[in-house]
């Protein structure tokens, strides 16, 4: 019996964490949006990146949204596994986007903020690999 | 048409006509001279007469004019298939360029195998120019004949044409020159290698004295008001006879400054069209601000021609709201408002790009601020760092501060990550415990 309630406090404690990390994922993606448009918009660049801001508003913005519902499906023990694998794939799509300002666009946004950037990647995938384990 | 003889004999008889030809040709001179008993005539076309265009310039030296010699009256019963002469000139008023063969033994009803076309341009003993002259129709080059022939050369054409050109002038007062086009050495061959009686016409070629003006010619200098350090300035010279356009026999031109010459500006000047000159002067980057003089003395023969003109040197265009335009090879066009445009070395001013403000970046140089468009400098971003991008652009690399929601964003990153940072330390630790536990 007390092994079983150890268990379930176990479990808790993940979702909780995996869903911290989730809505901090979240706020990453946030900040990353946030620093990559100010740059796309800016005044003396708007003339060569100005495209590629138009497309990375909605991205960002679905990708914050997701996290958060993500994390809320998991905070909530609504659906954890359903949450997880929300957080999982969305935390990756942002990895990918980060990778591809830090390492592959012309000019490189993002280069100067490697390897330390990839602190602000982490946390979502974490959420998303807790919260499967808490689901079983 | 032809007696009976035999093969052998008649080819023989060709090829020393043809011999024959080519010595006379070689200089040996065969003093054959057929006086008027037919009326085919060899002369010269047309009788030369050459007058300037107008009576004071330009002059007829260098030019050039065609003369062709024809023949005239041909029957083609006279079998015609070989004709020769020489053509004397004055060599001190006149050069040949070329000669050519002529169209009438060319003609493909009598011209069946070909033509021999031979000139040389010599000097005689007594300084006269000479165009030697021998064309010849082909006979038949197996029999050595020309039996396949129903129809020899007839009626009139041209078998030679000469170009001619004038390499001298008198000016006046001196008198015209002329010489004659002389017709000598000429000889006809019919198909059988016999002489055919003919006539010959020789021409005259004259060239008037050239009229130079002895009043003063005119001379104007178009400059600008005012130019900067290391512009690239234009002077424009006009010199014209009586409202004519004349180029000069000389120009030079100086620029004075404080009483003193400041530079000779003689080899800089560049022709542009007929009176009309340019010069193009770079303006030191250590020239003194102040009212500059160009001189500009013009000779067209004996007549001469002076001018002057003055400019302005700034030592700034800072309170001009100047901005630049293009840049082609670090040269960049400025406008100046009320003032026009005006063209820069920029390695000359030490541009430098020191900052930008939006699109407009502004450039230091030793005259001034300047302002130009990122498009004109042709800036792109190289990088960015944070809060400064790195445009590389034609006046070289340079780093632009992005802003302050740059800033804002630039610092959020940093929070964001130690955050991170700190959560997934955490996380990490909570794991462990609960594991242990």
């Amino acid at each position: 019996m007390g092994n079983i309630e150890k268990s379930k406090e176990s479990i808790r404690n993940l979702r909780i964490i995996s869903a911290v990390m989730g809505f901090l994922g979240a706020i990453d993606s946030m900040t990353i949006g946030f620093y990559l448009l100010s740059t796309l918009f800016n005044p003396i660049l708007i003339i060569d990146l100005e495209i590629q801001g138009y497309i990375l508003t909605p991205v960002i913005g679905a990708i914050t949204i997701t996290l958060i519902y993500g994390s809320y499906l998991i905070f909530k023990n609504k659906n954890v596994k359903r949450g997880a694998e929300i957080n999982l794939i969305t935390g990756l799509i942002l990895a990918f986007l980060y990778i591809y300002y830090a390492y592959v666009s012309q000019p490189s946004l993002l280069s100067w903020f490697t390897p330390g950037g990839i602190l602000l990647i982490i946390p979502p995938i974490l959420s998303g690999i807790i919260g499967k384990t808490a689901s079983g | 048409m032809f007696e009976n003889k035999s093969l052998g004999e008649k080819s023989l008889k060709k090829m020393l006509l043809l011999l024959v030809s080519l010595l006379v040709i070689a200089n040996v001179p065969i003093l054959t001279k057929v006086y008027a008993q037919t009326s085919t005539i060899i002369k010269v076309e047309p009788e030369i007469n050459i007058r300037s265009p107008y009576a004071v310039w330009p002059n007829y030296v260098n030019k050039t004019f065609k003369i062709n010699v024809t023949l005239n009256d041909v029957t083609s019963e006279q079998e015609l298939v070989a004709a020769q002469f020489y053509l004397t000139y004055n060599k001190t008023l006149l050069e040949v360029v070329s000669v050519t063969e002529g169209p009438f033994f060319q003609d493909p009803r009598w011209n069946l195998a070909g033509t021999l076309f031979i000139s040389f341009v010599e000097v005689l003993p007594d300084g006269s120019g000479v165009v030697k002259y021998m064309d010849m129709i082909y006979p038949n080059l197996t029999t050595g004949n020309y039996d396949d022939w129903t129809i020899f050369p007839n009626g009139n054409g041209t078998i030679a044409t000469i170009t001619f050109k004038s390499i001298y002038q008198p000016i006046a007062p001196q008198s015209s020159e002329s010489c004659d086009l002389g017709i000598t050495e000429t000889m006809l061959l019919d198909s059988g290698a016999n002489e055919i009686s003919h006539d010959f016409q020789s021409g005259t070629y004259e060239v008037i004295p050239l009229q130079i003006p002895r009043t003063p010619i005119d001379v104007s200098i178009d400059v600008g008001k005012i130019y900067f350090k290391g512009e690239i300035a234009e002077f424009y010279i006009l010199t014209s006879d009586y409202g004519k356009a004349v180029d000069t026999t000389e120009i030079k031109a100086y620029l004075y400054y404080d009483g003193t010459l400041f530079a000779s500006l003689t080899d800089a000047i560049e022709h542009v069209t007929t009176g009309l000159y340019m010069i193009s002067y770079s303006i030191p980057s250590d020239a003194e601000p102040g009212t500059y003089t160009l001189l500009v003395e013009a000779e067209f023969f004996e007549a001469k021609g002076t001018n002057i003109n003055s400019f302005l040197i700034s030592s700034t265009f800072e309170q001009l709201e100047a901005f630049v335009a293009e840049i082609n090879d670090d040269i960049a066009t400025i406008i100046l408002p009320d003032l026009n445009q005006i063209k820069l070395n920029l390695t000359a001013i030490d541009a430098k790009i020191v900052g930008v403000n939006g699109t407009v970046a502004t450039i230091s140089t030793t005259l001034g601020a300047i302002n130009v468009k990122l498009d004109a400098i042709d800036a792109k971003i190289v990088g960015v760092n944070g809060t400064v991008a790195t445009l590389s652009t034609t006046l070289g690399e340079a780093n632009v501060k992005l802003g302050d929601v740059q800033s804002i964003a630039t610092t959020a990153l940093y929070v964001t990550s130690i955050l991170s940072a700190i959560a997934v330390i955490l996380a990490a630790a909570i794991l462990i415990f609960i594991r242990k536990k």
